[in-house]
């Protein structure tokens, strides 16, 4: 099974609708930019304001960098992701829990960063979801994440 | 596997706009350079600064910000 990418400005975007019924969250859309440096993936501050997460009572799961600032990871509940694959046809993707991304800095100016940062998928999606990743930049319909069955 | 046809509606609906953004991409950075923009249906909904502030003024236009397609428009090179 195959899941199309699309290829914007020199992004890799996954397309999705996510639910999650813990947040009372029915069908939302949302994209991802694929990041193979980042092991981790994550919902940022904005889209966490978008799906009105409450971020601020979160546990917190762990500290990263992004582009050398530093950034806390919070945990959520679990989510539903939903991608289209061929045949017009959806997969959905169970997790327990995803992550969602906030600055340590105070300051206005890296706390608008943060939330203007675009939400991740990072390696640890395809490790964990049995997922490859195929990339060709000069060819759109070549770009898709393919899942291995078991 | 069950298709949802709900999910897959939203789905297409979101891919159309991606390929709008696309393909309008000269235009929008022209327009909206370093802004976020709110598209639904190929037509920007509105945009601002900061995604805050967008999701304010859509919600004044009583449209909810997660049925539109949210995207930062840069003229700039992002590199994560």
């Amino acid at each position: 099974m195959r899941i199309p990418l699309k290829f914007v400005a020199g992004q890799l975007i996954l397309n999705s609708v996510v639910t999650s019924p813990a947040y009372r969250i029915g069908f939302k859309k949302i994209i991802f930019v694929i990041d193979t440096g980042s092991s981790r993936s994550f919902f940022s501050e904005g889209e966490a304001f978008k799906f009105s997460l409450p971020i601020n009572s979160l546990p917190k799961l762990e500290n990263m960098r992004m582009g050398g600032s530093p950034y806390e990871l919070f945990k959520t509940k679990g989510f539903t992701f939903h991608f289209k694959i061929e045949d017009n046809k959806t997969y959905s993707l169970k997790l327990d829990y995803f992550a969602v991304s906030k600055t340590t800095r105070k300051t206005g100016k890296a706390q608008t960063e943060s939330q203007n940062f675009p939400s991740i998928i990072g390696t640890d999606f395809f490790v964990q979801n049995n997922m490859a990743l195929h990339f060709n930049p000069n060819n759109e319909s070549d770009n898709y994440i393919e899942i291995i069955q078991k | 596997m069950e298709t949802n046809p709900q999910v897959l509606e939203l789905l297409n609906q979101n891919e159309s706009d991606l390929d709008w953004v696309k393909n309008n991409l000269n235009y929008l950075q022209d327009k909206y350079n370093e802004e976020f923009i709110a598209i639904k249906e190929g037509k920007v909904i509105d945009h601002a600064k900061l995604i805050t502030d967008l999701i304010k003024k859509v919600k004044k236009q009583e449209i909810n910000i997660t049925d539109t397609l949210v995207y930062f428009v840069s003229k700039i090179a992002i590199v994560l």
